[in-house]
């Protein structure tokens, strides 16, 4: 559309819409002549001209519509109440704290923006009122009125209730560190006051941890009973078409029914269903449903027509009478639900004391019933196994909640939701609540999950405390032995508590140089000369009330004197970089740029930005270039002739950083970076990755990455040719400000606002070692016995043998036509044995020319490759089902068992390297005698193919990993599965176990590596690990890091500290 | 400009300055009022961003009409600098907020969250419902406008993110009552059907 033709729109719009109603559709015609498409967006218009919009119609004003004229003055009264406090403000109204005249007593005032009550609404409104203030329990925030006020914008339904001061359930419990018996009565408590409202007919349609308070004494409260119906109309999902993402916060809570968007289904029951949800979050932090991360429709969908994760799968303490409680509160049809919430509350107290409780775990009873239902004559015998499986649930409760068990469990509860509070900290850059959630984790029970958390959230290699306050700018001498740091201080700080020293540190050791002392107000900019013996330095800010301290300091760095007082001829400096040795360049705050020589102390203003200068560089010839806050970058050649960008405007422009060989600038706005061609002034390019302020750019001497300082609490190194960011440096404590780089180009230097400046070596490796990237899948990864090295192969055919350090390649062996599908080290270190899909064992002397020895070993995949811990004999299994033990010696085959119907995908020894097991795609695991292949076991019920297995610490248990992304733990000595997960949402292809047994990892088809507690089975630490199936995820033989390989021809190492070399 | 937080004598000073010239005809004045109004805006949202846990309501007016105070202190201004003032704030208010938004929007990754952003409403104070605001999505509805009729996007800023009635716009615009009304009507239903589409740009 053109501005003409929207004009035109325009025109016809308001001649149509002033029409009476009956002569629109006439007038229409005549305005449209026959242009149908235009006709339709007129009537468009007219009709989105008549409905009420729900973001168009509520301004962020929010107290406008409300009484509150431009200036935001509140109403006085409203209704009689006298207005104290706006306490909220939300799209049906405003929430005031008001005070009612007699009796007195405070009351939360919610009043209803006009226009948000439909006519049918307000009739309900009125209809219903009253019966809301019938409702009277000590759990239930009453509501003592219900009306409406004549306000200067109308009328205005309001609700006068009890102000409960109090903290959303969620935080009390997480905050109080309440025993699980008492969160449970607290839950209870809350369903007792839930069901008094049910049994006066009112259904609460949209409970949440929001929407239920705990005050100080510990009650619980439970707020706007029937206000959602009221206000929101009949189902919330005709909300949604009005307003997607209003459900944001409300949508776990929602019922399937209540999705679905059928009011005649929403009764008693949905509440039962939010309670069950509620729950689940109290237990776990989490929810039935995963829903935060997706869209409405998508969540809708999940929630209408997927079975919501079980309690003992979130938390496998839980397992038993808990989750059977949440489940059947959780249940997608209501008629199998608790019928009230009494019967919730009811179990709930039943599992506090002990006692059994009514719900029998549902899946159970459902499929029994619909069995019985089919096949009535086998009830007898089924009902009994149902009662063994019932007894044995009453004995495995009964030991789990004995005291000291629970205290226990209690602790290792807190640390699981530490450990998932730091990681998603983490991933919003909220670096400060990481590092306290870290900090609040009993070290006993810290692992690999901890590490590499902690590892994570700082990566500099050394921090020195600069300063008492904020580190406000930096300089790093220019042969890097070097830097200095001045700090700044909050404004109104008396000047005896400033910290306003400029401090200078040996970059090696972080020990104290040299410290000046001058500045009244905190240094601002620093700058140093080429020969690094001058360090120029001024205030950051003007102060109100103060005299300036505008005087731009010159100091000598060897001794530390203060050897000149440059008067900048403003009030303040924004900026400063040496032009040689005997120039200085100064932006101003008054935007002018000046050049101070100073010999003569001569100064002359070379330019002139509409608002502050930001930031300069200056060439080695002389040329500089200066930001502005107005956006624009002015740069200028030795004789003065100056060229102007637009740059930003009218965004900003922070700072400035030129190439060395001054082909691009580097400028930053926002949170962005952009490039400029330094001849042109056109763009070439822009960096996007940070996600707040950036406030420094400076490019490494070689020109070949740019370093980026930000609020987000990040410092990025970019590559500017490819336009991504090569690395993020986390490690502040909340915003970063200024960033320097060494002459080496490997060591940046940063300061903060936490006051440290901290010493990063971009040789470090990465948060993740990407050590290949191959164009084939990589299927298998082994760690060589030392650590030192890492093996791998995959379907092109080469396996390859890396330096577990630095990631080079130092060993290949190409075998042609093959894909490499398993993998072990001998223990010596020395041999590499290799399965192929093409049913070869290959054992390659890694070290030496020695030539590889080839064998054709299975009729089929070579699927699993193992060396017994002496070294002496080598397994493998796969083909249709076989396993086989070589004598390593003499390269031939000691056994060969037939012992599956379907290949074996793995085989492992026990650490005594007396017994096998083999687990395989026919569904079952095996144990054989290693010395004569006599089989000891058989489990497995054929229903899984099963892919991975490891043995746990106390070799009685073994780690089973199967094709439906479970993983079961099976007691070898019982026969029987003590824990039966759900890892990965479908296959899982890699289990391993720690070097001390404590920690388990799977891989699998999600794309994720997950790390467990090996003996709850606890999910401890997930993430993406790559961009396809994860086949082989390991951990090193120092339990210190994991490699991994997958579908996307990677190979990586996952680490929780540094390699030393 | 960390960890300041009263605003720069200077900026102070240069603010009141453009102000005056604004006010007194000068429309070049907003350009140089405008990155300082910004500047001042963004502090101040961003202490209060920083201070309020998420989704806590959010009033643009009190932020712009704070932003006024501290930044046009000591001069008898009328109500006319005052519209002015708050004219130019409309549009960096709109900036900051957009820019906040973006930034919670990133954090969080995926094309369908980011037009669930920044609610201006808490449910914690038994509000029941919160209202999402889409910001995001005004923004690009918003800067679609501009492209074909510049005006309206100023009348739905001045409204919007100022809080100006109609008559305080039709006097800082210069332009007559029926006009502004005509110009938030026309705007008004375009952005609804934009919204609604999800077609913003």
């Amino acid at each position: 559309m053109t501005p003409e033709q929207f004009e035109r729109l325009q025109g016809i719009f308001e001649r149509v819409r002033s029409c009476p109603r009956a002569d629109q559709a006439a007038q229409l015609d005549v305005e449209c002549a026959g242009d149908a498409t235009l006709r339709r967006v007129v009537e468009r218009l007219l009709d989105d001209d008549e409905r009420p919009h729900a973001v168009l119609d509520q301004p962020p004003v929010a107290a406008a519509p409300l009484g509150a004229g431009i200036d935001g003055v509140r109403p006085d009264e409203i209704g009689g109440y006298r207005i104290i406090d706006v306490v909220g403000v939300g799209g049906m109204g405003v929430v005031y704290r008001a005070e009612q005249e007699r009796p007195r007593r405070p009351v939360a005032l919610k009043v209803i923006r006009p226009g948000a009550l439909t006519p049918e609404l307000r009739r309900r409104f009125d209809r219903e009122a009253d019966v809301l203030g019938r409702l009277q329990h000590p759990g239930i925030a009453s509501i003592f009125e219900a009306g409406r006020a004549e306000t200067a914008y109308g009328e205005q339904p309001f609700f006068a209730m009890e102000f409960v001061e109090g903290r959303p359930v969620t935080e009390a419990i997480r905050d109080h560190d309440l025993d699980l018996a008492t969160q449970l009565e607290l839950f209870a408590r809350i369903c007792d006051a839930v069901q008094h409202a049910h049994e006066q007919g009112i259904v609460h349609r949209d409970l949440k941890p929001g929407n239920i308070l705990v005050d100080a004494a510990g009650a619980p409260k439970v707020l706007d009973f029937g206000v959602a119906r009221l206000v929101a109309g009949e189902t919330v999902a005709a909300t949604a078409h009005t307003a997607p993402g209003q459900l944001v916060g409300t949508l776990p809570y929602m019922s399937p029914e209540q999705v679905a968007g059928d009011p005649s289904l929403v009764d008693t029951r949905t509440d039962v269903y939010a309670l069950g949800v509620l729950l689940c979050e109290l237990l776990t932090g989490r929810l039935p449903h995963d829903v935060q991360e997706k869209s409405l429709p998508e969540a809708a969908r999940i929630i209408r027509d997927e079975e919501p994760t079980r309690l003992g799968v979130l938390d496998r303490r839980y397992r038993g009478d808990l989750e059977t409680i949440v489940a059947t509160a959780v249940e997608r049809d209501p008629s199998r639900r608790y019928p009230s919430a009494r019967a919730l509350a009811s179990d709930v107290r039943h599992y506090c004391r002990d006692e059994p409780i009514v719900a029998r775990p549902p899946t159970t009873l459902y499929q029994l019933g619909k069995f019985a239902r089919r096949n009535r004559i086998l009830v007898g015998g089924v009902a009994g196994v149902i009662i063994a499986l019932a007894i044995g649930t009453i004995v495995s409760t009964t030991a789990f909640v004995g005291v000291s068990r629970r205290a226990e469990a209690l602790r290792r509860s807190h640390y699981v939701k530490d450990i998932a509070l730091a990681e998603s900290s983490y991933r919003n850059n909220e670096y400060e609540r990481m590092h306290e959630a870290l900090a609040r984790c009993p070290e006993d029970l810290r692992h690999w999950e901890w590490q590499r958390l902690t590892y994570l959230s700082d990566r500099s290699d050394l921090v020195i405390p600069a300063h008492r306050n904020a580190v406000r700018c930096l300089a790093i001498a220019p042969d890097g032995t070097w830097v200095a740091s001045g700090g700044n201080h909050a404004t109104g700080v008396p000047v005896a508590d400033r910290d306003t020293t400029i401090r200078v540190w040996e970059t090696r050791t972080g020990t104290l140089r040299l410290e000046l002392r001058d500045h009244r107000i905190g240094v601002g900019v620093l700058a140093v000369s080429p020969s690094g013996t001058r360090l120029a330095s001024a205030s950051a800010k003007r102060l109100r009330d103060e005299p300036a301290d505008a005087g731009i300091r010159l100091w000598d760095t060897t001794n530390g004197r203060l050897l000149q007082r440059i008067d900048p001829a403003v009030t303040r400096v924004a900026a400063l970089a040496f032009d040689g040795e005997t120039h200085l360049v100064s932006g101003g705050g008054d935007g002018r740029v000046r050049r101070h020589d100073l010999t003569t102390g001569e100064t002359r203003v070379i330019g002139r930005h509409q608002w502050d200068v930001t930031d300069l560089a200056v060439g080695p010839d002389g040329t500089v270039a200066s930001s502005g806050w107005e956006g624009e970058i002015h740069w200028w050649d030795r004789d003065d002739a100056i060229r102007v960008w637009p740059g930003h405007r009218p965004a900003h422009c922070r700072s400035l950083a030129a190439r060395p060989d001054w082909s691009v600038l580097a400028s930053c706005s926002r949170a962005e970076i952009e490039l400029w061609n330094a001849a042109s002034g056109v763009s070439v390019g822009r960096l996007i990755g940070h996600t707040d302020m950036i406030e420094r750019v400076r490019f490494t001497p070689d020109g070949r990455s740019l370093v980026s300082a930000s609020h987000d609490g990040t410092i990025r190194v970019w590559d500017p040719i490819a336009g991504v960011d090569r690395r993020v440096l986390r490690g502040h404590r909340g915003r970063v400000i200024d960033v320097a780089v060494g002459p080496d180009g490997r060591t940046v230097i940063s300061g903060g606002v936490d006051g440290t400046v901290r010493r990063w070596s971009l040789e470090s490796p990465g948060d993740v070692m990407t050590i290949l990237e191959s164009a084939t899948e990589l299927n298998t990864v082994r760690w060589s016995p030392d650590g030192t090295r890492v093996a791998f192969g995959g379907d092109d055919g080469i396996a390859r043998v890396h330096d577990a350090i630095r990631g080079r390649e130092l060993r290949r062996l190409a075998i042609p036509g093959a894909s490499l599908y398993s993998m072990s080290w001998h223990p010596g270190g020395d041999e590499l044995a290799i399965g192929t899909y093409d049913g070869r064992l290959i054992i390659w002397p890694v070290d030496g020319d020695r030539t590889p020895d080839t064998r054709q070993a299975h009729d089929g995949p070579v699927w699993t490759v193992a060396f017994d811990p002496a070294g002496r004999r080598l397994l493998t299994g796969g083909g249709p089902g076989t396993l086989a033990v070589w004598n390593v010696a003499e390269r031939v085959p000691i056994h060969s068992i037939a012992g599956h119907e379907a290949p074996v995908r793995q085989a492992v020894w026990d650490a005594a390297g007396v017994m096998i097991v083999t687990v395989s795609e026919d569904g079952t695991i095996a144990g054989w005698n290693a010395g004569d292949g006599t089989p000891r076991f058989r489990f497995g019920d054929r229903t899984r193919p099963y892919t991975a297995v490891a043995f746990d610490r106390t070799q009685t248990r073994l780690f089973v990993g199967d094709t439906t992304g479970g993983l079961r733990v099976w007691n070898i000595t019982r026969g029987n599965v003590e824990h039966d997960l759900v890892v990965h949402e479908s296959d899982c292809y890699g289990v391993d176990v720690s070097p001390d047994g404590r920690r388990l990892i799977t891989s699998g088809d999600d794309h994720r590596i997950k790390v467990l507690d090996a003996e709850t089975g606890e999910d401890l630490l997930r993430w993406t690990g790559h961009a396809g199936t994860v086949f082989q995820a390991r951990f090193s033989p120092d339990g210190h890091a994991i490699a991994s390989v997958g579908a996307d021809g990677t190979a990586r190492i996952w680490r929780t500290v540094d390699p030393v070399p | 400009m960390e960890p300041d937080c009263s605003p720069d004598a200077e900026r102070v000073a240069a603010a009141t300055r453009a102000l005056t010239t604004l006010a007194g005809g000068d429309p070049s004045s907003a350009e140089q009022l405008f990155p300082l109004v910004y500047d001042e805006l963004r502090e101040l949202a961003g202490s209060y961003f920083r201070r309020q846990p998420a989704d806590h309501t959010l009033q643009p007016t009190a932020l712009v009409n704070e932003a006024y105070l501290r930044l046009i202190r000591g001069v008898a201004g009328g109500w006319n600098d005052r519209e002015h003032f708050l004219a130019v704030a409309a549009t960096a208010m709109r900036q900051i907020l957009v820019n906040h938004a973006e930034r919670r929007a990133a954090l969080k990754r995926g094309g369908d969250r980011r037009r669930l952003t920044l609610a201006v409403a808490g449910d914690r104070a038994g509000d029941g419902t919160p209202e999402p605001l889409d910001l995001l999505g005004l923004d690009e509805a918003l800067r679609g406008l501009s492209e074909l009729d510049a005006r309206k996007v100023r009348v739905v800023e001045l409204r919007y993110f100022a809080g100006l009635t109609h008559e305080q716009i039709a006097r800082v615009l210069g332009i007559s009552l029926s006009t502004v009304e005509g110009d938030w009507r026309m705007a008004r239903a375009w952005l609804a059907g934009r919204l609604r589409d999800g077609d913003g740009a």
